[in-house]
């Protein structure tokens, strides 16, 4: 009881109401900071990750992967990365969806502009340059997105996207609605309208002698009377192509079904100097929405009307590092207009379950079948069979999920990948690098400067003090005048006389009194005196105050 | 006041003879010893490529990696100069002329090192006056050694053969100005390894702060500089034939798992320097003290008392914490997979899995991460555990139950 | 708080981790893992100063003490960990003024404590200028063994020294000498006061002495009456002393302050011990003013007010004497100590006095002779400049006063002797 008594005590001193007062005025404000706050706050949408198991995720793609022995990895924070993959011929780097913008962090450019402060949205210059590097070293880039932040990366390969939503009246999944859009291709790889197919350039279909067997499995590739026999298992990465009755598909087209896309600009898809190539288009009835209404709109020039652009637009675009990707170590971008492509309702809708199209409905539907899942698996194939002599993946092979421009549904993911991030910049960009370097050196010149140990203790003793007093008078009494005024007051208190009894004394009695011829002519002779003749004249003083007085002088 | 034994008292010849001081000098000198030995074994040799292009394993090479005997020999065969300490001294063989490998090849240097140690703390104790005058014999020597035997030799020809300049064709006598350059050279090739050895030496025994953090300096400079050396950016420049760290710091294998082989050298490399600084240093810092009281206070049982637990708590705390310090960063090294499946553990969404399968786990990034988090965890343990009471709680049971017996 | 070399060690750590980071090199990365995690783990152990901690002056435990100027005072600090943890390595430091000069001993100490041990410092100072001061606080300071954190605090334990003026014996001086010599009881000064002479009746106050009051008047009036006794004591003696700021020239042990401080102190103790009054009045900056009163109490105050008295002002000793002339009693010796000068008043101030009847003994301190110690003075102006003064103090003593040209290096004793009158 006594404890309670001691605390109510305490709680009711100044202090602690001090103390009350001030927790109060905290929680107040934050609790109207955050009822602000949640009005403009929004959760964020995640969606689009390869470790995500929704409808629309990429859930399904990554396990396939894995099934197939291939190694995954997520990266988190910035593409700066790639450049430290050490085969990255062997590698590939899938984009889906570029959400989140980056943050704007100064770079030196190189050129005559030296420092670049403000970036562009999506990735950052250095994180293009390092995915550039990376294409170049042969690896792979699979890029799907539709209206996210990506319009700069393919800007570096010299693709623009319209930004604009495709329909297609001519090619679209009518029991999905028109956002389903189908995008066909009869072959995949006639990348110009005069090379032909060059099917042979994808392990999976290369057959020159066309014995059935792909080359990689046939014991004579050149030899149409030898082949062998192949199972699901000797397919390795190229299963998808092993049908169940034993037959290979040597297929070179895709019915790609996309939800929701865009494609891109006409002018730039295409363009085999620069080796890019517009694989998967739209059909004639398709359209861009320039003026996102939703709808259709002819246009009308005379009465300044703006039509939606008409298609054919392409939807799916191939990059070649070397010339028509002939090489298989070549480094290869492969750009969609739809990020949602390999999502898990179009990629496996028989994992899904009950999805709903287009959100919102539980309705079960049954999805058309799609090319979408052959496709990706192709893509992969292609990517990371180097080995001619192997469907499988070797132990470098890698597939990497860019999960860094994804919203994370955790309390501290992103804070967790903002951290790596800032570790990846700062080690890897120049002009971070640069600044890093000299933050440390002025820290720790800072320290060196600045910080300063505890004295060592230790008694001093300290006393000396001098007490002077004023030198200017020594001068003045060294002077006649004064050593007469001094005289004669001597005369004066020896003869204990009064200023006034003194002042009216006659000179002749003054003589008298001094009896002294020296100092009576020093009394009234005015006169300069020398030095030595002063040291006399004292003395005499002195002398004459002794024997008068009997005092001691 | 009582006074103490004549040997117990704070005077610095006292002192310098106490178990304590002589212990914590020991450690130092045997974990710079270890360091020198650690760093050989990590950063002294050259890559297998630039060995190949120099003519194979038993052509004379030279890179500069930590390590004496190549590049004194390369030094000897390369300009045909005679090196003018004696092999053994240098390591290169025994007394008989027997080249010598490995380990043996540190005895002679180190047995120098010594011997220079043991000379400049004699003469530290000698008046400035001898200081002085051993300073500038040293110096004149140098001169005359420089000097003289050019100077005889010119004046000696020149009686034989007639005056001539000292650079002339038939007889260079330059050469002889030359010879104590050469002695600098053959030192500098020496003083790779050996100058941060003699250094610490030094300090430990002659008590110099100074020398003590030089010798820290020479090694992490020598890890910077072989660092530098051997990243991927500079070496597609200009190679010197170092051999790089391995890329990838290994699976943990040893101790259980704790950590792997490459990170417990690397790992007792940076202790063994923390050990040789602390504990150098901790002996300067008490015999500082000591020589600063006055002469009553260094026999006064009070100060002799508490002197005496200072540098017993000093030692105690110097193995407890070292030892500890290195769990830890072992530890810390090793967090990145404990969080992967801590993370895998405790969530199984999205973000999870993202982190397990990270690429930035997998390199080093992960790892510092991981590592700083750990470290952060620890530090903040202080506030949680209070084992500083716990352990004066056990003190105070254990000298009550010495006081009861 | 970290030390410079902590910081140094978490920055270079961090530098060694990013450059490590930028060049892929696992031993910078790893040297600093392992910098931060020795600041980590170092960042357990902490000490604190939760200590007792006793101080005794020359033996007794006191808040409180008293020396005479010159004397040593030995000092013993007992610090006692009474918590259950040890205090790891603590700097203890006793603050001792810097007047003060540390004769044997050392005031701190380096130690290290377990729970319930005791560590003691013992020293000797010496106190060679007198004045009020103070020993203490007690600074303690927690220093990592390894010197990476150091935390101070200051534990107020503080003791009071005074240091009074020394105190010369002078009763054979002044029996000799032509100092006016006061017999107690030679002067009646009817006034009531503490005696044995019956002086008046008058009536009970509360608090009066029970064996003081008179019976035979309360049997007679019927009213309780006290006798009242004429006061004992001979008349009061006055000393005066000059703190003016001339007080002051000459070295820190040797000023006529100094000086005169010795002489107020000695002259005061000689006849406090005859049970005399003594008042003591010291003019500098303002006047203070301690009233007579006899007894060894009397004698600590005038000692306590000689300990504090610092040369500063420039107050005329006429406007003391003005001011004290009402104070004084008729007849009362004074003593004036002071050096005379740099005051136009002295001799009107001194002739008032004569006037008034007071003996007055003027003890003058040269401060010519003190001021040459440390300047160097012309032999031409010091002649002339003592010439002047031997001038001043022969107008003095022609007023009567007994005149004292004290000399630096002469006792107060052999100084008195040397008393001229005219």
């Amino acid at each position: 009881m006594a404890d309670w008594r001691v605390l109510s005590k305490q709680l009711t001193t100044r202090r602690a109401r001090r103390g009350a007062l001030i927790f109060a005025f905290w929680a107040l404000l934050l609790i109207l900071v955050s009822s602000v706050l949640q009005t403009y706050i929004i959760d964020g949408q995640t969606h689009q990750s390869a470790y995500g198991d929704d409808w629309n995720d990429l859930g399904s793609f990554r396990a396939d992967i894995n099934n197939m022995g291939v190694e995954t990895t997520a990266l988190v924070s910035s593409p700066l990365l790639l450049s430290e993959i050490d085969h990255p011929e062997e590698a590939i780097f899938i984009v889906s969806g570029v959400e989140r913008d980056t943050i704007s962090l100064p770079r030196f450019t190189g050129d005559e502009n030296v420092i670049e402060f403000s970036e562009g949205e999506g990735y950052t210059t250095s994180e293009i340059l390092a995915i550039e590097a990376f294409v170049e070293s042969g690896g792979t880039v699979l890029l799907m997105d539709d209206f996210g932040y990506s319009s700069n990366l393919a800007d570096q390969f010299g693709l623009d996207y319209s930004g604009h939503r495709l329909y297609d009246e001519g090619s679209y999944a009518v029991e999905l609605g028109a956002d389903y859009v189908w995008i066909n291709t009869g072959s995949a790889f006639n990348f110009t309208t005069n090379s032909g197919s060059l099917a042979s350039i994808h392990p999976c279909l290369k057959d020159l002698d066309n014995d059935g067997v792909i080359d990689i499995l046939d014991p004579e590739p050149l030899d149409p009377s030898i082949s062998s026999f192949v199972t699901e298992s000797d397919a390795g990465l190229c299963a998808h192509r092993y049908s169940s009755t034993g037959e290979w598909d040597f297929t070179e087209g895709y019915h790609l079904l996309t939800n929701a896309p865009s494609a891109f600009e006409k002018a730039t898809s295409y363009n085999p100097v620069e080796n890019r190539y517009a694989i998967g288009k739209s059909s004639l009835d398709s359209y861009l929405d320039t003026n996102d209404d939703g709808n259709l709109t002819v246009g009308f020039e005379s009465l300044g009307i703006e039509g939606d652009e008409q298609g054919p637009f392409a939807v799916y675009v191939r990059y070649c590092q070397d010339r028509l990707c002939i090489d298989a170590d070549s480094g290869r971008v492969h750009f969609v207009a739809d990020g949602s492509l390999l999502i898990n309702a179009l990629y496996d809708p028989t994992s899904v379950g009950q999805f709903a199209a287009g959100g919102g409905s539980t309705a079960s539907i049954s999805m058309p079948e799609t090319d979408n899942r052959k496709w990706a698996l192709d893509i992969i194939a292609e990517a990371l069979l180097v080995s001619p002599n192997s469907t499988k993946a070797s132990s470098n092979a890698i597939v990497i999920f860019d999960e860094s421009r994804h919203q994370q549904p955790t309390l501290f993911g992103d804070t967790y990948n903002l951290l790596y991030y800032l570790l990846i910049y700062f080690t890897n960009d120049w002009m971070a690098m640069l600044l890093l370097f000299l933050t440390l050196f002025i820290v720790l010149e800072a320290v060196l400067i600045r910080k300063e140990d505890p004295e060592d203790w230790r008694h001093v003793f300290r006393i000396i003090y001098y007490g002077f007093g004023d030198a200017r008078r020594y001068e003045y009494y060294q002077r006649p005048e004064k050593i007469r005024q001094v005289l004669l007051s001597r005369i004066r208190n020896l003869n204990t006389l009064s200023r006034e009894e003194f002042d009216a004394l006659p000179a002749v009695e003054l003589q008298r009194m001094v009896d002294d011829p020296v100092l009576v002519n020093f009394i009234f002779e005015d006169r300069r005196y020398k030095p030595d003749e002063l040291v006399g004249i004292i003395k005499r003083i002195k002398e004459w105050g002794r024997t008068d007085s009997g005092v001691e002088a | 006041m009582e006074a103490v034994p004549d040997s117990q008292t704070l005077h610095i010849p006292k002192l310098r003879r106490r178990w304590q001081v002589l212990l914590l000098q020991l450690i130092s000198t045997a974990s710079l010893l270890m360091v020198m030995k650690r760093m050989n074994v990590v950063f002294g040799s050259c890559t297998e490529e630039f060995i190949e292009d120099s003519g194979g394993i038993e052509s004379t090479y030279w890179c500069p990696a930590y390590e004496h005997t190549r590049g004194l020999n390369y030094w000897q065969s390369s300009g045909s100069v005679e090196l003018i300490l004696p092999d053994f001294l240098h390591g290169l063989t025994d007394f008989a002329g027997e080249p010598l490998t490995g380990d043996a090849t540190f005895v002679g240097p180190l047995a120098l090192c010594i011997a220079v140690t043991v000379a400049w703390v004699f003469l530290l104790h000698q008046s400035e006056k001898i200081q002085t005058w051993v300073n500038r014999a040293v110096s004149i020597g140098f001169v005359a050694w420089m000097l003289l035997p050019f100077l005889m030799s010119w004046i000696y020809a020149m009686v034989i053969n007639g005056p001539h300049v000292p650079w002339h064709p038939a007889a260079n006598h330059l050469d002889l100005l030359w010879t104590p350059f050469m002695f600098i050279f053959e030192m500098v090739f020496l003083g790779i390894v050996f100058a941060p050895v003699l250094a610490g030496l030094m300090g430990i025994w002659g008590l110099s702060r100074r020398m003590i953090t030089w010798a820290v300096g020479y090694f992490l400079m020598v890890v910077g500089i072989h660092a530098m050396l051997t990243f991927e950016g500079i070496t597609e420049a200009v190679d010197v034939g170092l051999q790089p760290l391995p890329a990838q710091i290994g699976d943990a294998t040893l101790y259980g798992g704790l950590v792997s082989p490459l990170a417990l050298v690397l790992l007792q490399i940076a202790l063994l320097i923390l050990v040789f600084m602390e504990s150098g240093l901790a002996v300067i810092t008490h015999l500082e003290y000591a020589s600063m009281l006055p002469e009553d206070a260094k026999r006064n049982p009070e100060y002799v008392i508490q002197f005496r637990n200072v540098i017993n708590s000093h030692i105690v705390h110097l193995v407890g914490i070292m030892t500890v310090v290195g769990l830890t960063t072992a530890i810390a090294l090793e967090f990145d997979d404990f969080l992967i499946s801590l993370v895998g553990f405790l969530e199984q969404g999205q973000w999870s899995g993202q982190v397990r399968e990270s690429l930035e786990l997998q390199l080093t990034y992960g790892k510092v991460i991981s590592a700083g988090l750990f470290l952060l965890v620890v530090a903040g343990m202080r506030f949680v555990l209070p084992w500083q009471r716990v352990t004066g709680i056990i003190e105070t049971g254990m000298s009550r139950f010495r006081s009861t017996d | 708080m970290w030390t410079r070399k902590a910081a140094l060690m978490l920055t270079s750590g961090i530098s060694l981790i990013l450059i490590g980071m930028m060049i892929s090199n696992f031993q910078l990365m790893i040297a600093g893992l392992t910098f931060i995690s020795f600041l980590a783990i170092n960042g357990w152990v902490s000490g604190h100063s939760d200590l007792e901690i006793t101080r005794t002056i020359n033996g007794t435990e006191t808040t409180m003490a008293n020396v005479y100027k010159g004397d040593d005072v030995i000092v013993e600090l007992t610090i006692s960990n009474n918590s259950y943890r040890r205090t790891q390595q603590l700097e203890v430091f006793d603050n001792v003024p810097h007047e003060m000069k540390m004769r044997q001993g050392i005031n701190q100490m380096r130690m290290n404590l377990g729970p319930g041990q005791s560590a003691r410092i013992k020293y000797r100072v010496r106190c060679p200028l007198r004045g009020h001061y103070t020993l203490g606080p007690v600074s303690v300071r927690y220093r990592n063994v390894f010197n990476l954190f150091a935390n101070e605090s200051k534990v107020q334990d503080r003791t009071d020294i005074t240091v009074f003026p020394q105190v010369r014996e002078i009763e054979e001086a002044l029996l000799r000498s032509d100092v006016p010599k006061m017999y107690t009881g030679a002067t009646t000064l009817k006034t009531p006061g503490p005696g044995m002479e019956f002086y008046s009746l008058r009536e009970y106050l509360p608090g009066d002495a029970f064996r003081s009051i008179n019976w035979k008047a309360f049997a007679r009036t019927g009213e309780l009456m006290v006798n009242e006794k004429t006061r004992d004591a001979v008349t009061d003696v006055f000393i005066i002393l000059d703190t003016r700021d001339v007080s002051r020239i000459g070295t820190v042990l040797k000023n006529p302050l100094e000086m005169g401080t010795i002489a107020a102190a000695s002259v005061s103790n000689y006849f406090i011990r005859r049970r005399d009054s003594v008042a003591l009045v010291t003019y500098g900056d303002k006047m203070d003013y301690l009233p007579p009163e006899t007894g060894d109490k009397q004698g600590y105050k005038v000692l306590s007010n000689l300990a504090a008295v610092r040369a500063k002002g420039s107050m005329p000793l006429q406007a003391v004497t003005n001011a004290m002339s009402s104070r004084m009693s008729r007849g009362s010796p004074v003593f004036i100590i002071s050096s005379l000068e740099g005051d136009g008043t002295t001799l009107p101030a001194i002739r008032n006095l004569a006037g008034r009847g007071h003996e007055v003994i003027v003890l003058s301190p040269s401060s010519i002779d003190l001021e040459r110690l440390i300047s160097r003075i012309p032999r031409m102006s010091y002649e002339v400049l003592k010439l002047e003064r031997q001038n001043r103090l022969t107008a003095i003593s022609g007023y009567g006063a007994k005149v004292i040209d004290w000399m630096p290096d002469v006792e107060l004793s052999q100084a008195l002797l040397q008393v001229r009158t005219v």
